[in-house]
């Protein structure tokens, strides 16, 4: 070899002699394929390709994860029960007059209850 | 985009046969190194003839090598970037990684050569392409170029998308890396 940076030469045709041998040696089914290749290129066509059987676990686990994710935002956005008790207590007691008076009165109720025992 | 089907000039389309007939076994091999399996050494190898025809036809004959190899390179750069998710996933989901050397891919052909014939003139072929393997894409791919195709700096450049410079820096060091791998080959 020459330069550092480069191939001498004879190195260079040692070097295409044995890519070209590779080039040379392709077997029949590959020759096969390229000159359909070549043949449905120079009509517009595209060859049938490979089967994308990789993106099938990909797929399954998107789609598992997208389940995941959404049972998890409906969990975490579910009202809390306690809070919703309070809230119909709170809608109950706004709705109805008569008890609205009952629990402001409510003191006084269990005065006079305290009252009527004790006598 | 042009519709190959137009190509009613008889003599474009039989100069972009020859053209093709021409290329065809190189670019399949350097794809094939670059992958290491077959099926998608000829997906890409297909993808750039069917470039080709659609989109440059009509440019000059001249043209035809660099933008052959500027679509061929680039569809081996989109099936490494590809590779590297589709490997991620495997990893991540455990599966089989469908995309692991071809047993077959660098099998030659034995319709010409007996075992004496292999075993004499594949070492150094074998030697030569495993070690091309190693490289990072793109020192592989301006080696490939300068070298085997012939092509220039400049036009090494239009066909790898990057300046003469970036591929001087390439094809040195892949000059450097196969001198250390080949001692005994080369």
């Amino acid at each position: 070899m020459s330069g550092r940076d480069d191939l001498d030469p004879a190195t260079v045709q040692r070097v295409r002699a044995r890519l070209e041998q590779g080039a040379d040696q392709l077997n029949v089914y590959t020759v096969q394929r390229l000159a359909q290749a070549r043949a449905a290129a120079l009509h517009g066509e595209r060859t049938a390709r490979r089967s994308r059987r990789w993106l099938l676990p990909a797929l399954g686990a998107a789609v598992a994860a997208a389940l995941v994710v959404s049972v998890t935002l409906q969990v975490m956005h579910k009202p809390d029960a306690g809070i919703a008790e309070v809230a119909n207590l709170d809608m109950e007691l706004l709705t109805s007059h008569d008890d609205l008076e009952l629990y402001q009165d409510l003191e006084f109720y269990a005065w006079l209850d305290d009252e009527h025992e004790s006598s | 985009m042009r519709n190959p089907a137009s190509l009613t000039d008889t003599d474009t389309k039989r100069r972009l046969d020859a053209f093709l007939a021409q290329v065809e076994r190189r670019a399949y091999r350097m794809a094939l190194i670059a992958t290491r399996h077959r099926d998608d050494a000829l997906d890409i190898v297909q993808d750039a003839m069917f470039k080709l025809v659609s989109s440059y036809a009509h440019k000059p004959e001249a043209e035809w090598t660099p933008l052959f190899y500027r679509v061929l390179q680039t569809r081996i750069v989109d099936w490494s970037r590809r590779r590297k998710v589709r490997n991620l996933w495997q990893r991540v989901l455990g599966g089989h990684d469908e995309n692991g050397e071809d047993p077959f891919a660098l099998v030659p052909d034995s319709m010409h050569a007996t075992p004496d014939y292999r075993v004499a003139k594949n070492a150094a072929m074998d030697a030569l392409e495993r070690a091309l393997a190693q490289l990072p894409l793109r020192q592989h791919q301006a080696f490939l170029l300068r070298v085997w195709e012939g092509l220039d700096t400049a036009q090494t450049a239009q066909a790898m998308g990057c300046s003469e410079g970036s591929v001087k820096t390439h094809y040195s060091r892949a000059v450097h890396a196969l001198r250390e791998l080949l001692e005994e080959h080369v």
